[in-house]
Parts: structure tokens; sequence; C-alpha cells
């Protein structure tokens, strides 16, 4: 069985590399394709309000 | 010509056949090489080219002699692919299956019918231990587990069978010293020629198993921290008047959006938190700005989600779009005391309502989708691969899964 597995090595190690960073994702709530944060941080490491638009924006419906 | 001699009478050879087709190339292995194959000595005594009766289909076949241990072995060529084949006193038993389909199953094989045809010589030279012409009366069976083939020939009351294996053409090159030019081109898919990926099995065990483990893991970590609320906050516009549309000289002083601030809350540990919006909207839009200020090191996080819903009645069929609510998530938050500031706004003279829930340990699916797709991405290729080289493979038989 340890034969087998080792003709898949490379992707198997890829694969647990991938696995543990997912483990690591879930531990500390880290979303992979980003989340809906919008602020900058700065340089003293506080984040910048942007208030958004604050307007209707362009719309249309039936 | 084809000559027979019969034990007994050595010396007198009768006239068995002439045959009117020759190989039209020069021989792979011609009579007489020297070489081994699967770490066994050969020597190349006959060679024939033949033919299914039905079909045009013909192959090559080589007659090979271990000379230490007198036993023989043929190498069958068609189309550039080798099939390396021996015969075995084993005695299989054939399921006939749906169709014309057939099996022969073992412990540890699962072989299907692939060819069924009587054989027709061509062209012989060299020795052989058997009259070859009898056996244009046998009627044969080929099944196949690539890279592995049983071969049954049956007479009219007996069957012989053959293990076949395949064998890369690199191997009979290098073990009879074959020149490059007198080697076959090969052609189309072998019936025994190994489909891409010999390491399938390991594959797909792995790759499916860290699947699971994967489903597993976010289902555990869903019990082990389950999402909770850590605040629910009601708000509401205020009557706005952008100071757009406030003229310069106005001594109205334009009310801005009225700030919303959440009791303080405490995140116990770096996580992702969800907020969940909804507001009471009927044929309104409400923008609401998000932000999430942590008390102690005054860092920010902030997001606007935009809500509209719409819906009335056009030519006596109701309609309604948008939606009343909407939700973020906003990840990696370290733990610390947080507060959270609204400022909602809408339409001058329209007021709207609503509430948001910040809810902690919200389960982040995407990274499950995600890390699923990557991991499955390449089994998935190979699947495909080794699907297409399947059917190119059945392409060839009368008895394949698609018949």
């Amino acid at each position: 069985m340890l034969r087998s597995f080792r003709s898949i090595q490379y992707y198997a190690a890829l694969a647990l590399l991938g696995y543990g960073a997912f483990v690591w994702s879930g531990l500390h709530g880290w979303r992979w394709l980003g989340d809906d944060n919008d602020s900058t941080e700065n340089i003293n490491g506080t984040g910048g309000h942007s208030s958004g638009s604050h307007g209707r924006s362009t719309y249309f419906h039936k | 010509m084809f000559f027979g001699l019969k034990e007994g009478n050595l010396h007198t050879p009768k006239k068995l056949r002439k045959f009117t087709q020759e190989p039209a190339h020069a021989l792979a292995l011609p009579v007489g090489t020297l070489g081994s194959l699967r770490g066994q000595p050969f020597r190349v005594t006959g060679y024939m080219i033949r033919k299914e009766a039905r079909t045009r289909a013909s192959w090559e076949e080589y007659q090979l002699l271990n000379p230490e241990t007198h036993t023989y072995a043929q190498l069958a060529l068609y189309e550039g692919h080798w099939t390396y084949i021996t015969p075995t006193d084993q005695k299989f038993t054939i399921i006939a299956r749906q169709g014309n389909r057939a099996t022969v199953d073992t412990d540890d094989h699962y072989y299907e019918l692939y060819n069924r045809y009587s054989p027709r010589v061509l062209y012989a030279e060299g020795e052989f231990d058997w009259n070859v012409l009898d056996d244009e009366g046998l009627k044969i069976a080929e099944f196949i587990d690539p890279p592995l083939m049983l071969v049954e020939e049956k007479k009219v009351r007996s069957a012989t069978w053959y293990l076949a294996e395949h064998v890369e053409p690199a191997e009979v090159q290098e073990g009879f010293n074959v020149p490059p030019t007198r080697m076959p081109f090969r052609m189309g898919t072998g019936a025994v020629q190994p489909a891409p990926g010999a390491n399938w099995d390991a594959l797909k065990n792995f790759s499916l198993g860290l699947a699971v483990l994967v489903i597993f893991t976010h289902v555990f970590f869903s019990l082990l921290r389950p999402e909770t609320t850590l605040a629910d906050l009601s708000w509401a516009t205020s009557s706005t008047t952008p100071a757009a549309a406030v003229p310069p000289d106005s001594s109205t002083a334009p009310v801005l959006e009225a700030v919303k601030v959440s009791s303080p809350f405490e995140v116990p540990y770096n996580t992702a938190l969800e907020f969940d919006l909804r507001a009471n909207l009927n044929n309104q839009w409400v923008e609401v700005p998000v932000v999430l200020v942590n008390e102690q090191t005054g860092r920010t996080y902030d997001f606007t989600k935009t809500m509209e819903y719409y819906s009335g009645v056009e030519d006596g069929e109701s309609w309604s779009e948008g939606s009343v609510t909407a939700d973020a998530v906003l990840a990696d938050i370290p733990a610390g005391r947080y507060h959270v500031n609204l400022y909602p706004t809408t339409d001058i003279t329209q007021i709207v309502t609503g509430n948001l829930r910040v809810a902690i340990n919200t389960p982040l699916h995407s990274n499950v989708v995600l890390f699923l797709v990557l991991l499955l991405a390449y089994p998935a290729v190979q699947y495909l691969r080794r699907q297409n080289y399947e059917h190119s493979r059945w392409q060839n038989s009368d008895y394949g899964p698609q018949d």
C-alpha cells in the first residue's frame, strides 16, 4: 500500500500541505477567497473608514 | 512454402501450403534473433502473419523458445502494440453477461470479453512445434484487464488458456537489440495498453479519502465552535438631506445620517465574523455602511451593503425584485473588545428600519469548496483522460461497454 502511495508522493505531499492550510484557516477564521473588508490599514495599523458612496447607485427596474 | 514433419519420419517433409503473402517490411525480430524478455533468454524460432477470418485485421506473431527451459512463448504485434503470451495450465470460467458481453472473474482480476474470432494464417516462416494451419479451426476469445489478457483457444471439446501481457516497445527493442528503424510505429490504443495514470487506484483512494476528511473536519469545527450571536442591533435611518442637495446659503444645516452604535462585545479568539443585515423595505432602497471597531487597538474593519426591494403589478402580473437581506463576512479578526457602528441612509423623507446580527464562528464554506476543487482537479483530469483512453480502446471491439 505504501508503495502505491509512493507513486503519488508529490500530489499527496501537496494535498496534505493544503489540508494543513485548511485546518489552520478553519481555526483562525481565515477565508481563502478574501472577505468583505473594505478598510485599508494606515501606517499606524489602524484602518480608515470609507463611508461608501452614501447615495443611491444607478438602478433599473421594470 | 510451409512444410510439416511427422514424428518418426523427419526426413520426408510434407508440403502443407504455399503462402502468397509475404511480410511488407523487414522483420523487427528476424528468425534466429537472440535476446531476453522479462528476465528470460529467448531465441526467435518462428514468425507468422495472421488475420481474423471475418475481418481484414491482421497481426504478426513471433515464436520464442527459451533455450534453457525449452519452453515456448509468443510475442504478438498489432499496429505497433506488443503482447507477450505464455501458456497457462489454469482453467477459467466464462460468465455470460448482458447482451454479447462476457467476463472471466479471478481473485485479482476482472477480465472483460474484448474479441472473438477464428484465425487464418497468411504467412509463416521458421519452426513451430505444432501445425499452425490447424489453428484455423480454433475459436479464440480474448478477455482483457489491462495490462493483462486471457486468451481462450477452443477446439471442439477442449480449451487451452494463455496469459498475455502488454509489453512496451522499448522493452522489446532493448531485449532483442532491435535497430530503431525496424521497430514498427505504434498507432491507436492497444487492447491491453495501460491507460495513463498507472497510479490511478492510489490517486483515487487518496484524494477521495482526503475529501471525506476535509468534510469531516469542517463538520467537526462547526461542532467544536458553533455559530454564536455576539450582537443584535436594531437600526433606523433618519430623515436625511444629502449635503449636495442643500443650497450653500441655506440656513438649514444638513442632517447627516444617524450613527447607530452597538453594545461592546468580546471576540475571544482569532476568528471570522458574519454580519447579517435585514431591512424592512417596501419599494425602497437602503445603504448601510458598517464599521467594526476594535476598542483596544482602534483598528477598524468596514464594508457597505445596499439592499433594495421593489414590487408591483404590471399587466395583471405581480413582480418583485431585489432583496431585504444582505450578509458579509469579515475574516481573520483578532481577539479583543469590539463594537459596531452603522450609518444607514436612504431617500429623503423616508425611514427604513432593520436589524443587524453579528455572529462568531461562521462556517467558511468557501474554504471547503475551494479546497475540494483544488484537491480533486488533478484526479478529475486523470479520470477524464482514462475515460477517453478506454473509449478509444473499446472502439476496436465489438463487445465494449458502448455496444
